[in-house]
């Protein structure tokens, strides 16, 4: 094992390991096939349709002059220009950035439908595998003769090289798969977003303009104490006051290093008396309901008190975002060994909150 | 952060996105381009097989119709007196008003089938530098019509449909039934003349009544009962000149002998030939 391998093992396991797996390789088998068929008829398709275009353009005319005289179309005269035509289409070339076909030869089938094939192309022999494929195709091209209009085929051969078609097409199906992986996370994070904005703004080009705002809109956690409103990614929400302040409560602390912002619930027989103090500042000074805050300073912090409000914001914020993007602005919980209760803190990380304590006036449009 | 199954449609929408993307790649690399170009297919040449072949020069023929064309070639390609001086034959039947006063200048065919008048008209002194080699005439040609014998007069002409070669340089279908309707002082007005770019659309309108009358030989493809009006009994049917230099009587006579191949198109009419000045005019046997 190079030492670059072992880096990349150690950098992302995972990634190695899912490349690895059997699901992942069946998908790339699957991916590899697709594209090679799709190719190859690209391949085969372009080429016909090129001969086909550049036969209209020039056969008529030459046809036209050839028996402009003949009132006898005999077989013989027909005989005559079909074998000078093939001796023309020994001259086909057909060429390609990747080379995909090989050895084209062209064949006319009949000159119009009355006259048989002068000289049937020959196929080649079963020859030992050398990785070329024989293809073919037919195709029609009218011209006109006296008031008729006539059809001649053609056939066009063709061998397809298939280790350049499978390796392109393999190297094409590793880079969506790879793709599939690493590269739409920022994807798969901001489209719930859009969809969402979409739902709140209505389905009109007006609303998709603040469904794409709210979808390119940093993560992050803004709380409004003027409007008693948070900003989630763009989204504002207004809340009911109370809850709002513990929302905001548990959000300062959570920008507090040494805790983490993990909050232990109070004992349900000894209500939490520092707490409150901090909750009550923050209420009175930022316009908190009256009464929960006599409440508060009555009673200290309850966890009772604490469950409800916690769990208000979460019904408004799954309400109004769904379950699935509410998650990540909510609150996680865990036993603290100690005391065997639970505590808690906001999932969303310090880094993506912001706490504004004065009156911002462009919430609505975050930049 | 996301549920299982939103991340899974997310996956395979995203999926589905760089799929498309790899397949229009995909299909951008497997873009061929296809060349080809197309020669003439009014001619047919045959090796002599001298040997030297493909860098001798050719003997060139210019017919007027692709019929027999390879039978004339073959027969002059297996000719001893050919194979001498040509590596090859070579009969074309390029579109008779294709040909160019520099074609006549330059000598660019041995053998040209055509009217005097209309080679004369390219090359004033064209009788200068070539020699009629065989000629073909007291060639019969008929006012032909489906429904009623055709009579010369204006009246009978009145408000028929005529089937005309548009070709100048025809007699059969240009020339001569233009020359008839004048005589008998049938108006351009009075009758509608229709042309054709090949005579084979013009005799298929013809038996299929879609124009009244037309002119023509007397050997016709088509079985179909036609009444018939002679117009003229001494046309000239075909006229052959060669260069005065190719004057060896040797590949004279054998060119002639190819050309009478063509005999059966013109059946019962007289053939004049001639090998060369009257001092060294030779039978052919």
């Amino acid at each position: 094992m190079t030492a670059a391998v072992r880096i990349a093992v150690a950098a992302d396991r995972s990634l190695l390991r899912r490349t690895l797996s059997r699901q992942f390789l069946l998908r790339w088998l699957m991916c590899t096939v697709l594209l090679s068929v799709l190719s190859a008829a690209m391949a085969l398709g372009s080429a016909t349709t090129e001969l086909r275009h550049s036969l209209a353009a020039q056969l008529p005319p030459r046809l036209a002059e050839s028996l402009q005289f003949s009132f006898v179309s005999s077989a013989e005269t027909i005989a005559l220009v079909s074998e000078a035509l093939n001796r023309d289409l020994a001259s086909l070339t057909v060429t390609g950035q990747t080379g995909l076909l090989q050895n084209c030869h062209a064949g006319l089938q009949q000159l119009l439908a009355s006259a048989a094939a002068p000289s049937p192309l020959s196929h080649p022999g079963a020859s030992p595998w050398s990785g070329l494929l024989p293809v073919s195709t037919s195709l029609d091209v009218d011209w006109s003769h006296g008031d008729y209009t006539e059809t001649a085929s053609f056939q066009l051969q063709c061998q397809l090289h298939a280790p350049r078609l499978l390796g392109i097409n393999a190297a094409l199906a590793l880079l969506v798969l790879l793709g599939m992986i690493s590269l739409p996370v920022s994807l798969s994070q901001r489209l719930p977003w859009l969809l969402l904005g979409l739902k709140r703004h209505g389905y009109t080009l007006g609303g998709l303009r603040q469904a794409l705002a709210i979808a390119v809109s940093p993560a992050t956690l803004r709380f409004d104490h003027q409007r008693h409103a948070v900003c989630i990614h763009g989204v504002t929400l207004s809340l009911p006051k109370t809850p709002y302040f513990y929302y905001a409560w548990y959000a300062g602390l959570r920008l507090e290093r040494e805790t983490q912002g993990w909050v232990l619930n109070p004992a349900t027989d000894r209500p939490d008396r520092a707490s409150a103090s901090t909750l009550i500042e923050l209420m009175t000074s930022a316009g908190g309901h009256q009464k929960a805050i006599n409440d508060l300073a009555e009673h200290g912090l309850r966890a009772k008190i604490l469950d409800q409000n916690r769990n208000k914001v979460k019904d408004e914020l799954c309400r109004e975002l769904g379950d699935t993007l509410a998650a990540g602005y909510l609150f996680e919980s865990e036993r603290d060994a100690r005391t065997a209760r639970y505590r808690y803190r906001l999932v969303c990380p310090p880094t993506r909150i912001r706490l504004l304590k004065q009156a911002p006036t462009s919430i609505d449009h975050p930049a | 952060m996301l549920t299982s199954t939103g991340t899974s449609r997310l996956g395979w929408l995203a999926g589905s996105v760089l799929l498309l993307v790899a397949a229009a790649v995909s299909g951008v690399l497997s873009r061929h381009e296809a060349q080809i170009s197309l020669g003439d297919y009014y001619h047919y040449q045959c090796p002599t097989g001298t040997g030297e072949s493909a860098t001798g020069p050719a003997l060139r023929i210019l017919s007027v119709i692709p019929t027999h064309a390879a039978d004339i070639a073959d027969q002059l390609c297996r000719a001893p007196a050919i194979a001498q001086h040509f590596a090859s034959v070579k009969v074309s039947w390029k579109p008779r008003t294709l040909l160019s006063t520099a074609d006549l200048v330059n000598q660019r065919y041995d053998v040209i089938w055509n009217r005097q008048h209309f080679l004369t008209g390219l090359m004033p002194d064209f009788n200068d530098h070539y020699d009629t080699l065989l000629h073909y005439d007291n060639y019969s040609v008929f006012w032909l019509s489906l429904n009623s014998p055709p009579r010369l007069t204006a009246e009978y002409f009145q408000g028929k449909r005529i089937g005309l070669l548009a070709d100048d340089s025809s007699h059969t279908h240009n020339l001569l039934p233009l020359t008839s309707l004048h005589s008998v002082e049938a108006l351009g007005e009075n009758y509608t003349p229709v042309y054709f770019d090949n005579a084979g659309a013009l005799y298929d309108s013809f038996y299929r009544g879609q124009i009244d009358l037309i002119t023509g030989g007397l050997n016709l493809v088509n079985d179909t009962p036609v009444y018939r009006t002679l117009v003229d009994n001494s046309a000239t049917a075909a006229t052959f000149f060669v260069p005065q230099q190719l004057d060896d009587p040797a590949q004279r006579c054998e060119i002639v002998s190819a050309l009478r191949i063509l005999t059966q198109l013109w059946q019962g009419i007289e053939t004049h030939q001639n090998l060369g000045d009257s001092s060294t005019a030779v039978a052919c046997p």
